[in-house]
């Protein structure tokens, strides 16, 4: 808790002013809100004073001038009140805003092995709702917090300025409707949180089941994905039932101590006006006063009940702050400070050894080297670590043991920067984000021409398709386009081509596209290959048979090396899956 | 074919009694100004003419009563709107779920799947929260602006004559920062909504980013998003922070107004300072009241599209039209086990046929392949047989008997099929393995996932009770189909379809499972892009266009089919 106010005070310092502002007015608002029944009061007591009928003129003057104060005092308490939330909305806003980015920094630099771990959804509800629920505690939390308590001691110090008897009842009484309901809420909170499960239960089961049907309609599992659901769907009435019933058991249990404050402090109230001189506790009053306590006392039960109602937004975001510290938290990628401004001459990986967790390793003695000039492949059973060995070249992760060399200089020593500069890469899921094709397409490279782009996309077997579009190159498309997984891939080497890098990186992928698309995809990829240095994680096999050199790996070692006549000549683990297709 | 309001009679005690018990607790919160007022003046004098106490206490025992009884009163309706509100929407989503289970493909086209999520996890959810607040505030409210409304014209016509003055002042202005402020709701709903889409882009593409160094770029484009959020809080601000200041102001504006022309009629001696303190707890309720109008105005109109979104799934047609009784039949070695007689399939929006004069047939025993490009018509083909569409024209014909005949439940329990994009159900292995069928001893699931090459299963602690999480996203594309193969061997039916189901397998566990197939005799149709599969098939279809454009062994198509030649050229290439 303390930590989190650290935090957000952090983002706050930021926008100083304006949250200062906001806070004055919000005390100016405050103290003539709570003038304002004082001064009904003190109207009504000059309204029935018989004494004044006798000068109408004086009578009239009197009233218009408290009429006067009162109107005055209302506007100025609207005025500064719009202001308060105006401007407090505003700088909670702008921190907001502030610690998304800060979010965003950290999805873009932390380790990658952190952020695997998670999945994309979780990191997408930090980023937006976690924020979002920041925002709503402290709109609805803070503010109400500040108003509450700043609005409280000065109904006291008035209260007890015109009646301490009054103001006894008021004090005294008031809270226990703040008690009970504090105790219904905090009672409630386990079925609150029990329901948002639960609707998220069904939620996703539904969608799930929707995404599944012809599954569970062939499986003939209709009814028992019914039962499933219904069971789910019991448990959330149950749990629904209970929140939503001692919720709404709040505000007539907060309605009836209210009342019962307006009772007392009415007939009490009458009893000092009659008897308060003669019973000489200091406690003589006038009827506007009563009437002024009538409303100070439901202006006394407001912040109480508004403090008690918003506990519940100021847990969630307090949650939520521990989730976006949580995440901010994490570890940046480790970076060098070498700059390697030359080609990459040659990369040398010595007895390398990496496993997701010290338990299970991936590789335990992994040795390869990788010439400038020449085409690689690397292939080996499914799970045998191949992609796995482009994120460890990549720097996305760091190996446990072992090392990898590039023209000489240990890997981790250089800049994450000016070494992946190097690389042209074409990762197995394409990545189209929601922008013109163009910009897709030079996302990577912004300094070409047209002419180029279209030359490339020829080349790359994308312009047929992209000119059917209907935009054509200016088409914004998106993951859920309807672009074909083929056409998918097909843009992310033209972009790749287009990046005009030394170096090429390839983790070809297994989807299966027709073999029009797929001798598409072969051709543009060959095309991206031509006179690069390549390493390729190959499954097709005329990649394979093209390569200078064939690592073939298995049980976390390179057991074969060679090219394809060497490889089949010695009749090992090489030939036996490449024999394994006819 | 009934509509949402059967359900709600389920529930017409609650919703009718509820309402009732509510206005008990109206009628209180009318009454306690006015005997406040009898405190304040005729209690006020008689107690300072006689001592008497009594004019004091009975009056404020009579509040006392009034707020206990309204207050179980209350606690009624409360109960009632909780027992009625969850349960209708508990009884909506379990109306609309049986009806998911039963539609069709082309039904599923037809409402869109974010359509029918959004059934069941919002738009049920509307209904459930509008009618608990029926109960609970949809008289209160009404009520409770009419009443005091009438309580300040008893009081005094001119206080009346204010309050009418004041209220349609108040209506516009909720009435205005309703519509604006919703305008303005949907504007950053949006942008929140491109922002979402964008920080998305942007995690998926992590790995690609930072090979490329486009962090700062990344951070440029998200700025943008985040900006224009921002911005469209901060221009909604502008209104939605005038609300709570201006109800302040009508409210103590009109109290002003009040005290100001009571100069005259309190000289006279025409009203009292009680009749005052009524009024302004007159005119506080009726501004509260309204508050919570505007608030529910919100709630219904998002419950009324709900109610038409629901009436309109729940009233329409759904699923396939017949189904006959046929079960148990069995054919000899040599028959034909499917064929199609001259079928054609058209999609109801469709103008073109997606087939066209299929003929097709598999006797008893046979390996069949069939090959063809996207959009061939190869994946209708196979929802023809499941009957998860209708044939536009011809027949199909299973074991002799039109497939029409068949009880829906023992065709497809005789028909097993695996797709290349495996779907998983989130749960444990076993229980994906057992879906539909839960009658398999564990020998039984041991040997199906031997023979469709799940070794991963024996590494897992759990085996099979291991875990499947998010739709099967923890496992490897491979992983799910060997076990989609392990699903389809344990229902041990007479007819398989492997629809490029090892897609994702290297090339020497796909063989290894094929050989186990072939072991199994049984009758199997392979669809396949690779003609490398489908050499040793009695015959493999080749699919073109929505037709058959030639069949043939492997050999002959080599002769006869252009496509099939033209495929294995490329092949050939890519390979």
């Amino acid at each position: 808790m303390k930590e989190n106010i650290k935090y957000l005070a952090k983002f706050l310092k930021n926008h100083k002013l304006i949250t200062i502002c906001s806070l004055i007015f919000a005390i100016i608002e405050i103290i003539c809100s709570t003038l304002i029944p004082y001064f009904i009061g003190e109207s009504i007591d000059v309204l029935f004073d018989s004494s004044l009928y006798s000068n109408s003129d004086l009578f009239l003057k009197s009233i218009l001038i408290r009429v006067g104060i009162l109107l005055g005092i209302i506007v100025l308490a609207v005025v500064s009140q719009y202001l308060f939330v105006l401007l407090f909305n505003n700088a909670v806003n702008r921190v907001i805003k502030d610690i998304r980015l800060e979010i965003f920094e950290k999805i873009n630099s932390s380790k990658l092995k952190q952020i695997d771990k998670m999945s994309q959804g979780d990191i997408l509800a930090r980023c937006i709702n976690d924020t979002d629920n920041i925002y709503i505690g402290l709109i609805n939390g803070f503010k109400q917090l500040y108003e509450g308590v700043l609005t409280l001691i000065l109904l006291v110090i008035l209260m007890l300025y015109q009646s301490w008897i009054l103001s006894l009842i008021v004090v005294v009484l008031t809270p226990i409707s703040l008690f009970i309901s504090y105790k219904i809420a905090k009672g409630n909170d386990k079925y609150f949180k029990k329901q948002a499960k639960e609707n998220g239960n069904i939620s996703s089961l539904a969608l799930q089941d929707i995404n599944n049907l012809e599954l569970i309609q062939s499986s003939n599992a209709e009814e028992e994905r019914i039962k499933v659901f219904k069971e789910n769907n019991e448990n959330q009435r149950k749990v629904a039932f209970k929140a939503m019933f001692f919720a709404s058991i709040i505000n007539p249990t907060t309605r009836l101590t209210n009342y019962i404050v307006y009772t007392l402090v009415g007939t009490v109230g009458v009893i000092l006006v009659v008897k308060g001189e003669s019973l000489n506790l200091n406690s003589a009053l006038s009827i506007g006063t009563v009437i002024a306590f009538l409303q100070y006392a439901s202006k006394f039960a407001k912040p109480l009940n508004e403090i008690s109602s918003c506990v519940g937004e100021l847990q969630t975001a307090n949650s939520s702050l521990n989730r976006v510290r949580e995440f901010i938290a994490l570890e940046n990628e480790e970076n060098g400070d070498k700059d390697i401004n030359n080609l990459i001459d040659n990369i040398e990986i010595n007895n390398l050894k990496f496993g997701y967790n010290d338990s299970h390793y991936i590789y335990e003695n992994l040795s390869l080297n990788i010439k400038k000039g020449s085409m690689y492949a690397i292939i080996g059973p499914t799970g045998c670590g191949k992609t796995t060995l482009i994120s460890l070249l990549l720097k996305f992760y760091s190996y446990q043991d072992g090392e990898i060399k590039i023209n000489n200089e240990k890997l981790t020593s250089l800049k994450n920067e000016s070494y992946r500069n190097n690389f042209g890469i074409v990762l197995q899921e394409s990545w189209i984000f929601e922008g013109s094709v163009y910009d897709n397409l030079t996302y990577l490279n912004k300094d070409v021409t047209k002419e180029e782009v279209i030359e490339v996309c020829k080349k790359c077997n994308c312009l047929d398709f992209i000119e059917q579009m209907p935009n054509k190159f200016d088409t914004i498309i998106s993951n859920n386009y309807g672009l074909s997984v083929g056409q998918q891939q097909l843009l992310s080497i033209a972009r790749v081509m287009l990046a005009n890098k030394e170096f090429i990186i390839l983790d070809e992928a297994t989807s299966n596209v027709d073999i029009r698309t797929e001798f598409k995809i072969v051709q543009a990829l060959d095309e991206l290959m031509k006179n690069r240095t390549s390493i390729v994680i190959a499954h097709r096999l005329s990649t394979i048979k093209k390569a200078d050199k064939i690592f073939v790996l298995n049980d976390g070692k390179i057991v074969e090396e060679g090219n394809h006549n060497e490889l089949i000549a010695k009749n090992n683990l090489y030939s036996k899956i490449y024999n394994s297709q006819f | 074919m009934e509509k949402v309001s059967k359900t709600f009679k389920k529930f017409k005690k609650e919703l009718i009694l509820g309402p009732l018990f509510k206005s008990v607790e109206v009628v209180g919160e009318l009454l306690i100004p006015f005997v406040m007022k009898y405190i304040l003046n005729e209690g006020l004098d008689n107690f300072k003419n006689s001592s008497d106490i009594g004019y004091i206490l009975y009056p404020g025992l009579i509040i006392l009563g009034i707020c206990i009884v309204s207050f179980f009163s209350t606690l009624v309706a409360q109960y009632m709107a909780s027992v009625a509100g969850p349960g209708i929407g508990n009884d909506l989503r379990n109306r609309i779920y049986e009806k998911i289970m039963k539609i069709s493909h082309e039904d599923k086209n037809k409402f869109r799947k974010g359509y029918l999520v959004n059934l069941i996890s919002s738009d049920s959810f509307n209904i459930q929260q509008a009618s608990a607040m029926f109960i609970r505030l949809v008289f209160r409210a009404p009520v409770l602006v009419i009443g005091s409304l009438v309580c300040a014209f008893i009081i005094n016509v001119k206080y009346g004559l204010i309050c009418l003055i004041i209220l349609p002042i108040a209506v516009a202005i909720l009435a205005l920062f309703l519509v604006v402020h919703g305008k303005q709701y949907i504007k950053i709903q949006n942008s929140l909504d491109n922002l979402s889409v964008s920080t998305s882009d942007f995690i998926k593409g992590q790995r690609t980013i930072r090979a490329f160094n486009k962090q700062s770029d990344a951070e440029e484009k998200f700025s943008i998003k985040s900006n224009d959020y921002y911005s469209n809080v901060r221009r909604s601000n502008f209104i939605s922070a005038l609300i709570s200041p201006l109800t302040f102001l009508i409210i103590n504006v009109g109290i002003s107004i009040i005290v100001y022309f009571s100069k005259d009629a309190a000289i006279n001696n025409e009203i009292t300072s009680g009749d005052i303190a009524a009024i302004i707890s007159y005119l506080t309720q009726i501004l509260m009241a309204l508050i919570v109008i505007s608030d529910l105005t919100v709630i219904y109109s998002k419950a009324f599209v709900s109610n038409k979104r629901i009436n309109n799934f729940l009233t329409s047609e759904v699923g396939v039209s017949s189904n006959g009784n046929l079960k148990n039949v069995e054919i000899n070695d040599n028959e034909n086990l499917l064929f199609f007689n001259n079928v054609s399939f058209k999609f109801k929006d469709n103008s073109k046929n997606t087939l066209e004069n299929i003929e097709f047939s598999i006797k008893k025993g046979e390996k069949v392949g069939i090959i063809g490009s996207t959009g061939s018509g190869k994946s209708t083909f196979l929802k023809l047989i499941l009957r998860f569409v209708e044939p536009t024209d011809g027949e199909i014909i299973y074991k002799g008997n039109k497939i029409e005949d068949y009880d829906l439940k023992y065709l497809r329990e005789n028909i097993s099929t695996c797709s290349q994009n495996v779907s998983l159900l989130n749960g444990s292995i076993k229980d994906n393995l057992l879906l539909g069928n839960k009658n398999h001893t564990e020998v039984e699931i041991v040997k199906a996932l031997k023979e469709a090459k799940c070794d991963f299963v024996f590494d897992y602690d759990d085996f099979i009770d291991h875990k499947i999480l998010d739709n099967g996203n923890n496992l490897s594309g491979g992983q799910k189909q060997r076990l989609s193969i392990a699903r389809a061997l344990l229902k041990d039916s007479d007819l398989f379809i492997l629809d490029d189901s090892t897609s994702a397998l290297d090339y020497l566990t796909e063989k290894e499972i094929r050989e186990n197939l072939n072991k199994r005799g049984v009758s199997l149709i392979y669809i396949s892009q690779r003609t490398s599969c489908l050499k040793d098939c009695d015959k493999i279809y080749v699919f073109d266009n929505g037709k058959i454009e030639s069949v043939g062994k492997h050999d002959e198509l080599l002769k006869i089919s252009n496509i099939y030649k033209e495929i294995t050229e490329l092949q050939a290439r890519v390979e």
